[in-house]
């Protein structure tokens, strides 16, 4: 059934009572052409990308919880492109841009939010990196510009200027929006499901098949399945699955906490940065305050992340914005994300055929619409695209990596 | 807030430590006769343990001493190592 306002009002007369499911429950059916590893944003994403652009319909997203209850559920929903390296910067820009028309291709809206970006600059190097950064993200067509000290102060009339603090100025960055994350997986398994995806909940995958050949097919808790092409878009735990076919990813598990407050009106619009102090906030559209810091300083897989994070953002953002000192403390979480040592993503072949993967996106929300079309399209053509060439495995054994310094990874 | 127990100085707050590393992975010991590709395995294949695993800790903001933790990745309990001193 096509979403439209029709069919909205149609369905308010009959008090919403015959809304079909969004997407079909699937049992596995034994062989697919594509597998797909993980039904989060990503995964979800790279099945309805290989059904709409590449006409392969026969294709399983295997999840082992519920859709999107990954990190497409623990992320803080800000999309950017603020990078350092020609090669990052120039995905991330492809990757804005690849949401703009995301709610209409899919038939779903995402609610995307056009909010802008203010990154506040305290202190010479700060604004001497911002220049760096800038300089570099407008030979990519970026519009971001550093601001002075009073353009801030007008962009951020709740901001205030602590003496201790050495605010210059900042740096506005237009471009950037937030999406309602829950939608991005629903949306993506609502139009997969409708070209003939089978999106199967509740199914761990156990072990990878291979032979001599390559992939042959995976085991499940739901049992076996077989396909010559298996891609994976796991996070959190993509080298034990990449593992189970002896495929090992230079990969770490680390926490990346977030916290949300108690929803207030509308009194914030833009994503606001504060750069020397590791900390970055947004209001959604819920009204809640989103407050997001670094990773944690040490590895784990607990969804919990350490108590000193949360204290540290917190501290952080009422030093500059005192005006929130009352707000309440609604809940705090962390996704465990898989960091690359040099904090840029992995979409590449593996040294088995037809194992692909999508990992490591170091905060990968912001970039799924194009990381899963990049995904199918290396699953479908079986050779990477140019803009995702330098994302390869093999950078880690060639040295060419893209040391990014601007990623939650950071360390 | 996690309590690391340092044999030196008891249980102390986990911010005055710094993580070192799965004991596991341990450095070469003939590092000149190592191929590119092995060092490749060493520098980038680290464990990654999902559950309990033996940890280097470094007590940098105590007594400066090294001390091993047995650590279980899913939830950050931790016990005592069956050795009991780790200690450098």
């Amino acid at each position: 059934m096509k979403y439209s306002a029709l069919n909205l009002a149609w369905h308010a007369l009959r008090n919403h009572g015959g809304w079909p499911p969004a997407w079909r429950h699937a049992r596995p059916k034994p062989s697919y052409d594509v597998i797909i590893i993980g039904g989060g944003g990503h995964g979800l994403g790279a099945a309805f990308y290989l059904a709409s652009q590449h006409n392969i319909n026969n294709v399983a997203v295997l999840e082992k919880g519920w859709l999107g209850g990954g990190n497409t559920a623990r992320n803080t929903m800000t999309i950017r492109d603020n990078f350092l390296y020609p090669e990052n910067v120039r995905f991330h820009r492809a990757a804005v841009e690849s949401w703009h028309t995301l709610s209409n291709d899919l038939n779903f809206n995402i609610m995307l939010s056009k909010r802008g970006m203010t990154t506040v600059l305290m202190g010479d190097r700060d604004l001497s990196d911002a220049k760096r950064m800038v300089n570099t993200t407008s030979l990519f067509g970026a519009e971001h510009r550093i601001i002075t000290l009073e353009e801030l102060q007008q962009r951020l009339p709740l901001a205030e200027s602590p003496q201790r603090l050495p605010i210059v100025g900042g740096i506005h960055h237009p471009d950037v929006v937030i999406a309602r994350h829950d939608a991005v997986s629903w949306g993506y398994a609502r139009a997969a499901s409708k070209l003939g995806v089978d999106i199967i909940e509740n199914c761990e995958v156990t072990d990878i098949l291979c032979d001599a050949q390559g992939v042959t097919g995976v085991q499940t808790s739901q049992g076996k399945i077989t396909t010559r092409k298996l891609g994976m878009a796991v996070s959190g735990h993509g080298k034990r699955v990449a593992a189970m076919a002896d495929v090992c990813l230079p990969i770490e598990t680390v926490p990346l906490q977030a916290i949300v407050s108690t929803p207030v009106k509308p009194i914030l619009d833009n994503v606001v940065v504060l750069r020397g102090l590791n900390t970055y906030f947004v209001q959604s559209d819920k009204g809640e305050l989103v407050m997001g810091s670094i990773a944690e300083p040490y590895p784990s897989y607990s969804q919990r992340g350490t108590p000193q994070v949360p204290e540290a953002t917190i501290a952080a953002i009422l030093q500059v914005f005192p005006v929130f000192e009352r707000m309440q403390f609604m809940r705090q979480w962390a996704g465990a994300l898989d960091i690359t040592y040099d904090n840029s993503p992995i979409i590449s072949k593996t040294e088995i055929d037809g194992f692909y993967v999508d990992v490591a996106g170091s905060g990968g929300f912001k970039t799924t619409p194009l990381a899963a079309m990049m995904h199918a399209d290396l699953i479908a053509n079986n050779r990477p695209d140019p803009l995702i060439e330098a994302y390869g495995l093999e950078r880690f054994s060639s040295g060419r990596l893209i040391l990014e310094r601007a990623s939650y990874g950071n360390r | 807030m996690i309590f690391i127990h340092c044999p030196h100085c008891g249980d102390r707050n986990e911010d005055e430590f710094t993580y070192g590393g799965d004991v596991e992975h341990r450095r070469p010991d003939k590092p000149d006769a190592m191929s590119d590709a092995q060092w490749c395995e060493y520098i980038y294949c680290v464990p990654n343990t999902k559950g309990w695993a033996k940890e280097h800790w470094w007590h940098v903001r105590g007594c400066n001493r090294w001390i091993l933790v047995e650590r279980n990745s899913i939830n950050n309990e931790l016990r005592k190592p069956d050795e009991d001193s780790g200690s450098e």
